[in-house]
């Protein structure tokens, strides 16, 4: 039953495209002007931003048009597409070195970050994964398989490193197996294995993460080395006040702040555009957000559904740790803003999970019902019951033979469900 | 199965409630930081954006005593730049090295400057601001800076005196840096916003305070009179070969230095001038010499002001002297010496002997105080850097050698402005002034702020005591060492002075400095002028050498000062130079 897209997505993505492209020229034009490596044109970023904005709107068109069954066989081929391009963005000679990581692959003046577009990639074989799946995602076979799956990437692009966008990928796995419904248990158990992990990286890997957390937990204590960023970016947004120090007069653009154009973007936004402008973007992801649970809600297809969650996640978990580190309330790691940070390979991600969303909308059932709150329809209620499902892993561990059962009733139930689902929209 | 898409539902619903709580959280820090802690980060803002940039006030003007401009500064444009507005830089550079004549490479290289604002050349000349502004070139613009090149319209006229600035416009030398606190002016102040470089943020200025100009310096100096000595000294200085003259010019009344020269001189504008250090000493304040002969001038007015020695009293003279168990000699100029003459003829003929049996006469302790009461051994207090005070040995150090020496001018340094101060007492009803240079101080307006008055320093002899000297130093003119030194029509008043040089703590082989002391008008002087050659070629003596010189300065100064003659009549007999017999 494909229907008509649902445009207000594609405003969405116009309003941020056009708000990041507004705001990269602000914060990158006076500093280019000034610097030699950027020829003194004030025009650097733009001219390549737009590059990134033409890509990205391909990338959107080309997300759109795809056939989502098409999408969901091919997935295995994400995976491993993935997994390639982490492996090779290792190897020395092939993955570029700057900054102190190897993250970019290309040649020339091409390049781009494998990491970015694992994040999409990542975001379309889970999906999948789970889809089929479906219920017996509460065993913890293939719980496991799906957790050593995306640790696999995710260990992947801690190498290079970028912890950032490997916790990005946690978090969508996190989200995602609780919407298909595993295991509470399993999943709380492996948070608190990440958070372990975390600590571990935090002891035996770099230092300069140590720093950062002492940083976030006092940045004025240490204002001019490990706490700077972190200090130049509240000095940034406070002192935007309500209305802002208004556009284009931002002050901490001026080698104040790192990383203006890229990672710390929102605090120049906060300065110029004050809280009118920093809350209205915080409302826009969570329009995105709320687009992305809406189109899942609407949707019957246990794929689309969890393509839409997944991209619609991935934008704003990003936005959330982003705008968390510029405002200081979560430690300091790379993560872009999407559509709003420099970037190509993230803004073409971007924007390749927003031409997804924007894909699944076509295959809504909007008959005036909602996701919302209160809103069940009666004729899903029959049969279900919630204390059913935790049994089921209960059963598994208790009980071998009793497991190999329950998988195959269930296996039967999820595979005629998919069946109905996937061949809808084929008979409209 | 429909109850699994239950399950879903409510688990798609917590996840969204989850985000959206986290989404909230940003919202209620973003809520506490820019609205309840705005205040806070503003202020911190402000504190690492603000600074200050200093605009430069303009300095005040150093005139003659005739309100002739001696040292000025304009306001001048300079040549900015900013470097990202520049399209074609080489285009640029080619232009303007054109113009200012410095090379392309190194204004390619500033124009290439990552930055917004970049000096290309300050304090340019108005025609070449006028060039660049015809040009119209972007990114290259002109600015009016408030304080310029020191410009000195009379040259190299009394560099000495007034001294030098650096490139800052601040005081380095002279008058510029000793009134350096009233020439420079109070600088203005503009705080700006500046990035983390400390350069300033397009449009980041917020405040100016204008500069206020500095005060105008008028000095005692009379500009014609400069002229006159300047000139005819490095006429002298050539002619006798000497390594160099200084001429001090005072007025007889006052105390004001009317003119002072050393030369050869130094290029008041540039710093960088070969033996700079040794050329800008102005030796009229800052080296100390042996007067020589001159200083019979202080001997003969201590003893007759202390009445140990009377005008008609005939002293032993002689050519030979035995003090502290020395044989002391007259000098080898001709004059032989009486067994006993007054000071009248000792002071005439510039007798050694004489001298030496005055000095024993009145003793070490009346001498040394009337040698501290004329100022010597003491700064002036002149208002012009590095004076010395020269030497005088403390009286507890003296025996009669020394006693004996001091007597004629030797064994003790002076430097020319104490001697010529000294001898305005003298004649000057024994009111000896204090010696100034600095006459007022005008605001940019031309309102006075300060007036310098003539002030008697000490009264070291009597008023008869003085006569007696004037009568006495006319003699020398007339009949004794210093008839070369007469300027005729004027009565003419003077001492010679013949001395050796130290060099390394010892006197220096065949090397002298002559020097003539004199004032004119004698019956009402107007001025006390000393000429000073040190390492003359040829003849050496005081009165041969300095004595012509000091005529023709003086003539000049009179005729330009327009001072009367006391014998008209001699002037209009004057086809030829008179001819004396000597």
């Amino acid at each position: 039953m494909k229907k008509n897209p649902d445009l207000s997505i594609l405003l969405l993505t116009a309003i941020l495209l056009l708000t990041g492209t507004i705001m990269i020229f602000s914060a990158s034009s006076p500093t280019c002007a000034m610097l030699e490596d950027f020829n003194n044109d004030q025009y650097y970023y733009l001219k390549r931003h737009l590059t990134n904005v033409f890509l990205g709107i391909g990338a959107f068109i080309l997300a759109y048009k795809l056939d989502p069954k098409k999408l969901e066989k091919y997935s295995p081929l994400c995976y491993l597409g993935a997994l390639l391009m982490l492996i090779m963005v290792l190897l020395p000679g092939i993955g570029i070195v700057a900054k102190g990581a190897r993250r970019w692959l290309g040649f020339g003046s091409f390049t781009f970050q494998p990491a970015e577009f694992a994040k999409a990639l990542f975001v379309i074989f889970l999906a999948e994964f789970l889809a089929k799946t479906g219920d017996k995602i509460k065993n913890i076979k293939y719980f496991l398989k799906i957790t050593g799956l995306t640790i696999l990437l995710m260990i992947l692009i801690e190498a290079e490193p970028d912890l950032g966008t490997a916790l990005s990928i946690a978090g969508i796995l996190i989200i995602m197996l609780y919407i298909s419904g595993a295991n509470i248990k399993y999943i709380l158990s492996i948070c608190a294995l990440g958070v372990i992990g975390i600590c571990v990286l935090l002891i035996t890997g770099h230092s300069y993460r140590i720093n950062r957390m002492k940083a976030f937990l006092n940045p004025w204590q240490d204002a001019q080395d490990t706490g700077y960023h972190v200090c130049q970016s509240l000095i940034a947004v406070g002192s935007g006040g309500v209305t802002g120090v208004g556009f284009g007069d931002s002050r901490q653009k001026f080698f104040y702040l790192p990383e203006q154009h890229t990672d710390f973007i929102f605090a120049v936004i906060s300065e110029e555009l004050g809280f009118v402008g920093s809350f209205m973007i915080v409302m826009l992801f969570i329009l995105i957000l709320y687009k992305g649970f809406k189109t899942a809600s609407e949707t019957n297809d246990s794929f689309l559904r969890l393509l839409a969650v997944g991209s619609a996640s991935m934008i704003a978990f990003q936005a959330f740790m982003n705008i968390g580190v510029v405002i200081g309330i979560v430690p300091c790691t790379g993560i872009p803003l999407p559509f709003l940070s420099y970037g190509g390979s993230s803004l073409i991600t971007t924007m390749f999970l927003m031409g997804l969303l924007f894909n699944v909308s076509k295959y809504c059932s909007r008959h005036g019902r909602g996701w919302e709150l209160g809103s069940d329809d009666e004729e899903f209620d029959s049969g279900y019951d919630d204390e059913q499902d935790d049994e089921v892993p209960d059963n598994i561990q208790n009980d071998a033979k009793k497991e190999s059962k329950n998988y195959e009733d269930k296996n039967n139930i999820t595979k005629s469900d998919l069946d109905e689902y996937t061949e809808t929209p084929e008979k409209t | 199965m429909i109850g699994w898409k239950k399950k879903v539902r409510k688990r798609l619903i917590d996840v969204f409630y989850i985000l959206l709580l986290l989404f909230c959280i940003l919202a209620y820090r973003l809520v506490s930081l820019q609205i309840f802690q705005n205040e806070t980060y503003k202020d911190k803002a402000e504190q690492q954006h603000k600074g200050t940039v200093s605009l430069p006030a303009l300095r005040g003007s150093i005139m003659d005593r005739k309100y002739i401009t001696l040292a000025n500064s304009m306001a001048l444009s300079s040549v900015a730049a900013d470097p990202t507005q520049i399209k074609d830089r080489k285009k640029t550079a080619l232009l303007l090295s054109q113009v200012l004549g410095i090379s392309e490479e190194l204004l390619e290289s500033k124009i290439t400057i990552p930055t917004t604002f970049v000096w290309i050349e300050r304090k340019i000349e108005d025609e070449k601001a006028k060039k660049i502004e015809d040009l119209k070139l972007d990114g290259v613009f002109l600015l009016k800076e408030s304080t310029g090149k020191r410009f000195y319209p009379k040259g190299e006229l009394a560099s000495h005196i007034l001294g030098c600035t650096g490139i800052d416009d601040q005081g380095l030398d002279g008058i510029e840096a000793v009134m350096d606190n009233y020439l420079k002016g109070k600088p203005g102040e503009m705080s700006a916003e500046m990035d983390r470089d400390g350069r300033i943020i397009p449009g980041g200025v917020s405040s100016i305070i204008s500069a206020i100009q500095g005060y105008s310096v008028v000095l005692t100096i009379d500009e014609s009179v400069q002229y006159i000595v300047e000139n005819s000294l490095e006429k002298a200085v050539k002619a006798y070969g000497a390594d160099s003259g200084s001429v001090l010019v005072m007025d007889a009344k006052t105390g004001e230095i009317l003119a002072l020269a050393n030369k050869p001189d130094y290029k008041s504008t540039d710093p960088k001038s070969p033996n700079y250090m040794q050329l800008t000493r102005n030796s009229c304040v800052c080296d100390s010499y042996e007067p020589g002969s001159t200083f019979k001038v202080i001997l003969a007015a201590a003893a007759l002001d202390s009445g140990k020695v009377k005008l008609d009293d005939q002293i032993q003279c002689g050519n030979t002297i035995q003090a502290g168990g020395w044989t002391l000699h007259n000098a080898n100029d001709g004059f032989g010496g009486n067994p006993t003459e007054n000071i009248t003829d000792i002071l005439a003929y510039s007798f050694n002997t004489g001298s030496v049996a005055i000095g024993l006469k009145m003793g070490s302790k009346i001498f040394y105080d009337y040698i501290e009461k004329f100022g010597f051994g003491q700064l002036t207090g002149i208002e012009l850097p590095g004076e010395t005070e020269g030497i005088l040995l403390p009286l507890n150090d003296w025996t009669e050698i020394n006693l004996a020496t001091i007597s004629f001018g030797q064994g003790i340094a002076v430097t020319p402005l104490q001697i010529v101060s000294a001898v305005q007492g003298a004649i000057n009803q024994g009111e000896q002034m204090k010696p100034r240079i600095i006459k007022q101080i005008l605001d940019s307006e031309g309102n006075i702020v300060k007036d310098f008055k003539p002030e008697v320093k000490s009264r070291p002899i009597s008023s008869e005591t003085s006569y007696q000297i004037n009568m006495i130093l006319r003699n020398v003119i007339e009949r004794g060492t210093g008839t070369k030194a007469k300027i005729p029509g004027y009565l003419t008043g003077g001492k010679s002075g013949t001395a050796n040089i130290v060099e390394n703590g010892v006197y220096a082989q065949g090397k002298y400095i002559a020097s003539f002391i004199g004032y004119v008008p004698a019956e009402d002087p107007k001025f006390v002028m000393l000429v000073k050659i040190k390492n003359p070629k040829g003849t050496i003596w005081g009165g041969s050498v300095a004595g012509p010189i000091f005529s023709e300065i003086g003539r000049e100064i009179l005729w330009r000062l327009g001072i009367p003659p006391s014998f008209p009549n001699e002037i209009n007999k004057l086809g030829a130079t008179p001819q004396k017999n000597e």
